[in-house]
């Protein structure tokens, strides 16, 4: 695992904790397996939304890079970044890389 | 969640240097609250508790390192009036598309932005009141201001529903539509013009900007928890 992909799942899990705080008899677990949302047990569409900001706010405090989780990229895949914690990881470790190259 | 790192009210005000914005930095500075103002250019007036940035409004990148300074200096934000705007009386045939991008950047796009930022700020302390500059332009379908009054529509509609979304926030979204009022973004419509909007208003006199002020701080008190989505035509439009 890459030294920035490693910062970035500590990001997600450091916005984990801080949502689990928020949620009412349910948790989301700190593993790159763990679903966000799909069922009830999961992420109802509006504790996503502030789990996506809280993770864009976090990015920005630590690695001081603006980015933007729900552009048209995203919400264009066939298979959405925010299913699972490894895949959202893997998608800002993508987008932050593009963001570079530009 | 209590972390607030001053306990004066935030204020963010968009379009400060001169006109209403102005006016506004001044009446809510002396009304205690730490006032933060932007406008593309530099400002030449000094207010106390006033901090001002010098940017485009409809420039993301800029406008979300405002709100980075905010967030780290105060912790908090408890008022936004998108009130930057800017207007070009021209008839429709004869408006170049380059001027429709810009109105539509600067009075809608940017209010976006500007709102979607600070209600992320907000939700946070779950307190927090938009209130959005709307016109008698869009009711009165005045002519020569197709794009303008467009722009103001969609800033109406937009109220409408960033209040539904921002209500489980504490958050309240409201727009008001002050008079006319001799400002510069009516100084090049001409005088007879003018006197026959005033005619179409049930108060036929210009308005102060004193006299919106007294709206905003109704739309903006911290017992006003029931009142979001409104538009307020005043002058009896």
């Amino acid at each position: 695992m890459s030294d920035i992909h490693e910062t970035i799942t500590e990001i997600v899990f450091d916005a984990i904790d801080e949502i689990n705080l928020d949620l009412v008899n349910k948790k989301i677990l700190k593993s790159l397996d763990s679903e966000l949302y799909g069922h009830k047990d999961l992420l109802d569409s509006f504790e996503l939304v502030n789990f996506i900001v809280l993770v864009e706010e976090k990015i920005q405090e630590r690695l001081s890079k603006t980015i933007t989780l729900t552009d048209d990229k995203a919400l264009s895949q066939d298979y959405s970044p925010f299913r699972t914690v490894g895949t959202l990881v893997d998608y800002i470790d993508t987008s932050l890389n593009e963001k570079s190259i530009d | 969640m209590k972390n607030l790192l001053t306990e004066k009210q935030v204020m963010l005000i968009s379009g400060t240097r001169k006109g209403l914005g102005k006016s506004f930095a001044e009446y809510y500075s002396k009304k205690g609250f730490t006032v933060i103002g932007c406008s593309r250019k530099p400002i030449d007036y000094k207010i106390k508790n006033y901090y001002h940035f010098c940017l485009d409004v409809s420039d993301e990148k800029k406008v979300k390192e405002m709100f980075f300074f905010i967030k780290k200096k105060f912790g908090r934000l408890d008022v936004l009036i998108n009130n930057a705007g800017i207007g070009s009386m021209n008839h429709s045939l004869l408006t170049p598309i380059s001027t429709v991008h810009r109105i539509l950047n600067t009075n809608l796009v940017a209010n976006f932005i500007m709102s979607t930022e600070s209600a992320k700020i907000m939700k946070k302390n779950r307190f927090g009141r938009i209130v959005n500059l709307v016109s008698f332009a869009v009711p009165f379908k005045l002519e020569g201001e197709a794009i303008y009054a467009a722009s103001k529509a969609a800033i109406i509609s937009l109220t409408e529903t960033l209040s539904r979304e921002f209500a489980d926030y504490g958050i309240t979204v409201n727009a008001v539509s002050p008079p006319a009022i001799p400002t510069d973004l009516i100084k090049g419509v001409p005088k007879e013009k003018m006197t026959n909007l005033l005619k179409r208003q049930a108060i036929h006199r210009y308005g102060k900007p004193s006299e919106v002020c007294y709206v905003i701080d109704f739309f903006i008190s911290k017992k006003n928890n029931m009142v979001t989505g409104e538009i307020v035509f005043m002058g009896g439009v």
